[in-house]
């Protein structure tokens, strides 16, 4: 888990990414699926996890919803409009990011 | 496993102590240290105790009490509401000291000297705009209503009113113009930057009203 720094400019286009594939989603949940999609190899920290769903819900990105479950509420995160938008930007410049990536560290894997 | 009546409260209690008591953010860290605690009694065959420890332990840095320069040391709350608090309100600052220099510089420049009868009007404009603005701080801090129901936004008005109530007496004893007519481009200046920090009151007086609305606890 040495690299999880490698991962933390990328923590707000994960989130992003989840949310767009699952509609809406609570904290725990979120830092329990990305557990679970890496295979314990990437762990969303509380402390890295909630400053970067409120940035996204100041940047207007993310709207909240408050729903009751068992005997407690929940808040669940989801996409606004302009939060599809940045998504499909986010996961662009990503995708940019590791082309360029694999071509400065595998320059032989990324001509073929 | 579902945690009981008792230890749920417990977990409540840890909240009360840490004065998590914002409902946007309470909320959430409550039912993330409740599927936490159950998920690890539940995996690691742990008991109640054991488990709200090692839980609890991870959340104390970011519960820790602390300050920021955003809204000055005599202000504090804990890190996670601060952090969140600053999100909001930091474009709000920079705007404020935006809406201080550009009067300032543009009069400067301009260097405009009024006929006597421009000057009159402007002076009966400059004084109801402080009136105004006055009755509708008034109207705001009334109805804020942060006492019964705290949220983030209620922190950041806890953090403003002070500074504008004296900052309306302030005013009050500014003379906008000087007696040649010229404008008096500081006192514009401080003029301007106090309208805009009434609409920052109004904007987090609106994200408090909206938050308790949805939070249903209205």
């Amino acid at each position: 888990m040495g690299n999880q720094k490698l991962y933390k400019g990328s923590l707000q286009t994960i989130i992003l990414k989840l949310l767009e594939s699952n509609d809406k989603m609570y904290g725990y949940e979120i830092t329990q699926k990305v557990k679970e999609l890496t295979k314990g190899e990437l762990k969303i920290t509380e402390g890295a996890l909630y400053p970067a769903l409120h940035k996204l819900e100041a940047d207007g990105l993310l709207d909240v919803e408050v729903a009751k479950v068992g005997n407690r509420l929940r808040k669940y995160y989801k996409l606004t409009e302009s939060g599809t938008k940045e998504t499909a930007n986010k996961l662009d410049e990503m995708q940019e990011f590791l082309r360029t990536m694999q071509q400065l560290v595998n320059p032989k894997l990324s001509l073929e | 496993m579902e945690l009981t009546k008792e230890q749920t409260q417990r977990v409540e209690h840890y909240l009360n102590v840490k004065q998590i008591d914002y409902i946007d953010i309470r909320l959430e860290i409550f039912d993330h240290i409740i599927s936490d605690i159950e998920e690890k009694m539940e995996l690691e065959k742990l008991d109640f105790d054991t488990s709200f420890y090692a839980i609890t332990d991870k959340w104390n840095k970011h519960l820790k009490d602390t300050s920021s320069f955003y809204f000055g040391v005599m202000y504090s709350a804990p890190k996670i509401i601060l952090e969140k608090a600053k999100k909001y309100y930091k474009k709000w600052f920079f705007l404020s000291l935006l809406s201080y220099s550009i009067p300032l510089i543009l009069i400067d420049k301009l260097n405009i000297i009024l006929s006597t009868k421009i000057e009159n009007i402007l002076n009966i404009v400059f004084y109801s705009i402080i009136l105004i603005c006055l009755l509708s701080f008034a109207y705001l801090f009334v109805n804020k209503d942060t006492k019964k129901v705290k949220t983030t936004y209620s922190f950041v008005l806890k953090t403003q009113s002070l500074g504008i109530l004296i900052g309306f007496l302030i005013l009050f004893g500014l003379r906008f113009l000087s007696e040649k007519g010229v404008l008096n481009s500081f006192n514009v200046g401080f003029l301007s930057m106090y309208i805009l920090n009434l609409f920052c009151y109004f904007y987090f007086y609106k994200k408090h009203k909206e938050t308790i609305k949805k939070y249903k606890i209205s």
